[in-house]
Order: structure tokens, then sequence, then C-alpha cells
């Protein structure tokens, strides 16, 4: 009988040491906006850096929008002639798609340093709406054309990606400028055509000024409605440039990491921050926030070659699993060894007592 | 009587489980306060290994001092445990799963792990030899100790 159950009480033991090696082995999940811009003028655009408030609450976006560009010389570099770009001045053209009719605003650039001071990492508005317009040529319907600071500021409504192209060559024309390369107006119709395919029927334009040294264009803020927190990446792939994206991420929970998966951003900054502690801050960024006492902060950055960027943020809030594999990696181990302990113990002291 | 080597592998796995329960609680709640990063997982996982191995280090002391057969298992799973840990942790790293998939900010804790680790191997190998050679007096004592029990119920 003793025996019989010495070896049940082997077999526990060795079951349980077995499990304990046998973990299953926790592979890693590789986690992996912005405005496209089109060269207007013969130039090489560089984007050093883009940086971006975004605030979502109940499928209401709130975004803020900066970006540095530059024109990108060749002088200095072996073997490449510098002559034929004497340009210190050339216009491009941004696009930012978007997934309903945005309400467009002037914007500071004290929004992200506040954030910024909030993170630890490390400018008054004024509203302007445009006037609508019914114009519909080739599919391609104006929405909305205003100049907003030294923004000139046009909103479509494209149903295909053709007459969007039409429509941007025209549009360039009527400004008087020469229309943007074929070769970039062919990457522009593929990057288009995939948005207005997936319901992205609104399309900003800007027109800007870009100079040999980089400049940062003071931000717009765009007011949308989307279903998940929603920033434009793949319209960037636009132009292969090196780049640095920062986004600050205000919403009512914790970002779900799964919805960052193979995004190439990693988070820097994540906590609850009280509203009083974030102050006024323009008010439109903390609108959709308001009645609550406290916000998640969250910043994410990412570096790379912007041609790289094959898909656009889409994240999702709420409650995830993901936050909580860690402590589970940590504590499995720890609670079969507390397991074993205990059945040593148990087994040590009952062979004794027999 | 108990042999030398029981003192001092004691005195040795005593050593060995503060050396792993201190980083390894550390890093847990560090993972508690820090934002997600994918190889949190990993990490997570490996600093609960080196715990377990802490946690059945010192448990086995008692045991041990006991002369059970318990304890010189657990002390032999702790240095077997602490060991495994720590080849994986540095395959992970060689084969660049721990390498850049973390915020520069965290690279301390993935070479607390590893520094913390391989400082334990010693340890793990100068308690596996003392057990490993006391085993033939831990069976001749709880041998010992049978007899007296079943002499002092009769």
């Amino acid at each position: 009988m003793n025996t019989n159950m010495g070896m049940k009480v082997d077999r526990v033991f060795i079951l349980t040491l077995f499990l304990t090696f046998a973990l299953p082995i926790l592979s890693p999940h590789p986690a992996l906006g912005d405005r496209g811009v089109l060269p207007i003028d013969d130039v090489m655009i560089y984007q050093q850096g883009q940086v971006a408030a975004i605030a979502w609450r109940n499928g209401d976006e709130v975004l803020i929008l900066s970006s540095s560009l530059q024109i990108f010389r060749y002088a200095g570099i072996e073997g490449l002639d510098d002559s034929n770009a004497p340009k210190n001045s050339a216009k491009a053209l941004e696009i930012l798609p978007l997934p309903s009719m945005p309400e467009i605003e002037e914007g500071d650039f004290e929004v992200f340093q506040r954030l910024s001071d909030i993170a630890e990492l490390g400018m008054a508005k004024t509203p302007i709406y445009g006037r609508a317009s019914q114009d519909v040529r080739q599919g391609v319907q104006i929405i909305f054309q205003e100049t907003i600071g030294p923004h000139d500021i046009t909103v479509v409504k494209a149903d295909g990606a053709e007459g969007l192209i039409s429509w941007a060559t025209r549009y360039t024309e009527e400004k008087g400028l020469s229309p943007p390369e074929s070769r970039w107006l062919g990457l522009l119709k593929e990057v288009a055509k995939d948005y207005i395919t997936e319901g992205f029927t609104y399309f900003v334009f800007d027109i800007v000024n870009i100079g040999v040294e980089a400049k940062t264009v003071k931000p717009l803020i765009y007011k949308f409605q989307s279903k998940k927190l929603y920033y434009p990446l793949r319209i960037s792939s636009l132009i292969d440039s090196y780049s640095q994206i920062t986004l600050f991420l205000i919403t009512e929970e914790k970002i779900k990491p799964e919805s960052l998966e193979n995004s190439g951003f990693r988070i820097v900054f994540e906590d609850s921050v009280g509203l009083s502690k974030i102050g006024d801050m323009g008010g439109s960024l903390l609108k959709p926030f308001q009645g609550l006492e406290s916000i998640w902060l969250t910043v994410l950055m990412w570096k790379g070659s912007l041609g790289s960027l094959k898909a656009d943020l889409r994240l999702e809030i709420g409650f995830s699993l993901e936050n909580l594999k860690p402590l589970i990696a940590f504590f499995a181990p720890v609670l079969a060894a507390l397991a074993i302990l205990g059945l040593c113990y148990a087994k040590a002291y009952g062979r004794l007592g027999n | 009587m108990k042999a030398k080597g029981i003192y001092a592998s004691m005195v040795i796995l005593a050593m060995l489980g503060i050396a792993l329960l201190i980083p390894s609680a550390t890093i847990m709640v560090m993972m508690i306060l820090s934002p997600y990063w994918t190889a949190k997982l990993i990490i997570g996982a490996i600093s609960g290994f080196y715990m377990a191995s802490a946690l059945l280090a010192l448990a086995s002391i008692p045991l041990l001092n006991k002369g059970f057969r318990e304890g010189y298992l657990m002390g032999l799973a702790s240095c077997l445990l602490g060991f495994s840990t720590f080849v994986s942790s540095v395959s992970f790293l060689v084969l660049g799963i721990l390498k850049y998939d973390y915020p520069y900010e965290y690279s301390s804790t993935v070479m607390l792990l590893i520094v913390v680790g391989g400082a334990a191997l010693l340890l793990e190998f100068l308690a596996s030899i003392f057990l490993a050679s006391s085993w033939e007096k831990a069976k001749e004592s709880e041998g010992e100790k049978k007899r007296e029990t079943s002499l002092e119920k009769e």
C-alpha cells in the first residue's frame, strides 16, 4: 500500500518537475502619420521628422500634425553633381488621407512641448472654416478650400484614384505651378487606390514651401470621425527618406499593444495623467475628454525609412492580455517551483511520519 | 554525522538563492511599472525561471539540514534550472531576440540577467559537486533516521 502510494507521489513529483522545465517557450511577438509629400519642383525632399498629438474617444479623433521638410542637396557628396539643383526653395504638395470629412484649424507647437514635458522626454489657435464647394470634376468634389497660416488647404472627396490624380495635376497648374512628375503621380495613384478601396475618400491637400534648411511647418488640427485611433503612414512612403516619427496619444484607456504589432513603433512612455496636470492646451485636443478626471498619455516612437511604411496605424484601446503576458511568464515558473517545493516537503515529512 | 559537503552546499545554495532572488524581484517590480515592450515577455520568463531557481535553492536548505533526499533533488534542480536559464538567455541574446527589441533604457535589465546568471554559474557548479558527492551520506543518514523513528514507535 505504502509502496503504491510512494510510486504515485513519485510520478506526481516527476510530472511537476517536467512541467516546470517544459513550460511553453514564450516566443516574442515581433513588434514592429503623417502626410505624403509630392515634390512639385525638380528637387529631392528629405523629411527630418514628424510629430503628432492624437486624441481619440468614442470615434472622435483630434489630430495635430507637424512635419519638418527640407530640400536634399548633393553638395559635398562625392560623385554627385549639385549644379543642376540651384534652387534654395521649392514647392511641394502634401496629402493626408482621412476616413471622414475633417474640420481643420491652425494648431500650435506648444501642445507638443507640454506633452513632452509631462512624458519627461526630454505654441493659440484661430479656427478657420473654409467655403464648401459643389465643384465636382471626374469624381472629385472639393469640400473645403482655405488658407490657414502658411498652409494652402484643399479638402477633396474622391471616388477613384484616376480622378484624384487628374484633379491634383490640374490643381497645381491652377496654382501656377508645374505638375508633379509622372513617377510621383504614379506612386500617389497606387497609394490613393488602396485608400479609396478601404473607404478613405477624403484627401487633404496642402501646398508648402520647402527650403534647404529644415523648417518645421506650423501644425494643423484635424478633427474627424474614425472607428479606431487612426494615423496615416502609408501615404508617407511616397518619399523614401530616413525619418523619425513621435506620436503623443491621448486616450480614455490604455492602448492595446497587439494593435501596434508589426508597426515598428515602440512605446516610450505610458501613464495615467490627471487632466488638471495637462492644463488647457488650447481646448481642441482635450475636448473629447470633458468630464473625465484623468487620461492615458502614451508616447510612441518610430525611426526608419519612410519607404518601408506599408500600413497605417489603427489602434484600439481597452483591456489586453498582452499587458499581462510578461507577468504570467514571470509567475508561471515561480508558482511551479512553489508547487514542487510543497510536494517535496510533504513527501519528505510524510515519509518521516510513516 | 553529516558530511562536510552538505554544510558547504547549504551555504552555497543560500548564496545562490539570494543572488538570484534579489535581481529577479527587482525586475518583476520594474516590469509592473514599465510600459509594454515586446521583449518584456522573454525577460519576464527568464527572471521568473531565475526566481524559481532561487526559491528551490533556499527551500532545499532546511531539507538538506535534516538529511532528506528531496533537499538534494531540489538543490540539484535549482542548479540545473539556473544553468539552463542562463544558457537560454545567452542564446536569445546571440540570436538577436534580446538584442534589439527593447527600448534602450531597459538594456540594463538584459545585462543584469546575463551578468547575474553568469556569476551564479560558479555557485551552481560548486553546489552540484558538493550535493552529488554527499548523496550517499544522505541515504545513510535517512536510513538511520528511519530506524530511529521505527524504534521510537516500537
